[in-house]
């Protein structure tokens, strides 16, 4: 009779160790899928994605009344730079997710005065250009998102210019 | 091992329904995004709303069923009735199961602030339609935003 409980208590053990840790898991390996979905542009550059639609959603419930604005990044060689231009009259908001989908950062238009700013996104120790607004994290990896709220779908193409004026890229001067 | 994985799987298949704060069939979490959540509700949050942004900027309510209790169906006409939230914007979305825009021949996938239409009294009164009707119970509003069964169709 008690030459089973053994085994059982050890496999429990086992399963609830294995459950743990898949649950730890899971939000790095998600971010990983959303980076690649999202990296189609390319890493540490700013991709300007067409509104959601049933045919396109590179993440799970995708708003269809925002246009979202992508800069995967990887910054294990040096921090990268996050500029972002609110679109007049329209919310915009940039957030910033560390690989393991805390949100590091969050600023909107209403917050940035309607007025342009610049983020350095950069690890403990790494050189960042003097006087910078800089977001410190402790994972290479990770996603910056720009958000915009349309009043019509069919402002995209309207405001197209305008949200080009984002941007995402590799700090190279430190002044 | 495989029983563990499968029980991380369920555990964290909640979507973002069971959070803390309900109202009716809606439910939220003001743990979203934060680095203060504990591990199943940011790996539940990661598979079912990832990259949402934290509740100090948007809060995120869901529901699976209607103002009766019944799941929600496809198949079904609802009518999404109440006073427009007090907020600099707010939208309603619809998706499937999974967390994806449903295909539909109306190309619409939501209703928003900016463009639901009001009633004189300052109220709204949508109607999503579906391609077939469905029969369900008449119920009675609750307040705030109500998804319930199309009356028009007892």
């Amino acid at each position: 009779m008690r030459g089973w409980l053994g085994p059982l208590a050890f496999g429990l053990i086992v399963a609830a160790v294995t459950a743990y840790a898949a649950i730890w898991a899971i939000p790095y390996g998600l971010m990983n899928v959303a980076i690649e979905r999202l990296g189609q542009g390319g890493v540490n550059r700013m991709s300007y994605g067409n509104l959601a639609n049933p045919d396109r959603q590179p993440v799970v419930r995708p708003s269809p009344d925002l246009a979202y604005s992508s800069c995967p990044y990887n910054i294990s060689e040096g921090p990268i730079a996050i500029d972002v231009a609110p679109v007049p009259g329209r919310y915009t908001s940039l957030s910033i997710f560390d690989a393991a989908t805390d949100v590091i950062f969050v600023r909107n238009d209403v917050e940035a005065g309607g007025k342009p700013f610049r983020i350095i996104v950069a690890r403990a120790g790494q050189a960042v250009p003097k006087g910078a607004e800089v977001v410190r994290t402790n994972h290479d990896h990770g996603i910056a998102l720009i958000r915009i709220l349309l009043k019509d779908p069919t402002e995209i193409g309207a405001i197209d210019a305008a949200r080009r004026q984002s941007s995402c890229a590799t700090v190279t001067k430190l002044k | 091992m495989a029983g563990g994985l499968g029980a991380a799987w369920a555990i964290t298949g909640g979507g973002l329904s069971g959070g803390a704060i309900v109202n009716g069939p809606w439910t939220t979490s003001l743990g979203f995004g934060t680095k203060a959540t504990d591990a199943v509700t940011r790996a539940a949050v990661a598979r079912a709303g990832l990259l949402a942004l934290p509740a100090k900027e948007t809060v995120y309510w869901s529901a699976k069923t209607d103002a009766t209790g019944a799941s929600l169906d496809g198949n079904c006409r609802y009518s999404l009735s109440g006073t427009p939230l007090d907020a600099r914007w707010w939208s309603v979305t619809i998706y499937d199961e999974a967390g994806y825009l449903v295909a539909n021949r109306a190309n619409i996938w939501s209703v928003n602030g900016a463009n639901v239409a009001l009633d004189d009294k300052g109220q709204m009164a949508r109607r999503h339609r579906a391609d077939k009707a469905c029969c369900r119970r008449l119920v009675a509003r609750n307040q705030g935003a109500t998804l319930s069964p199309d009356p028009a169709h007892v």
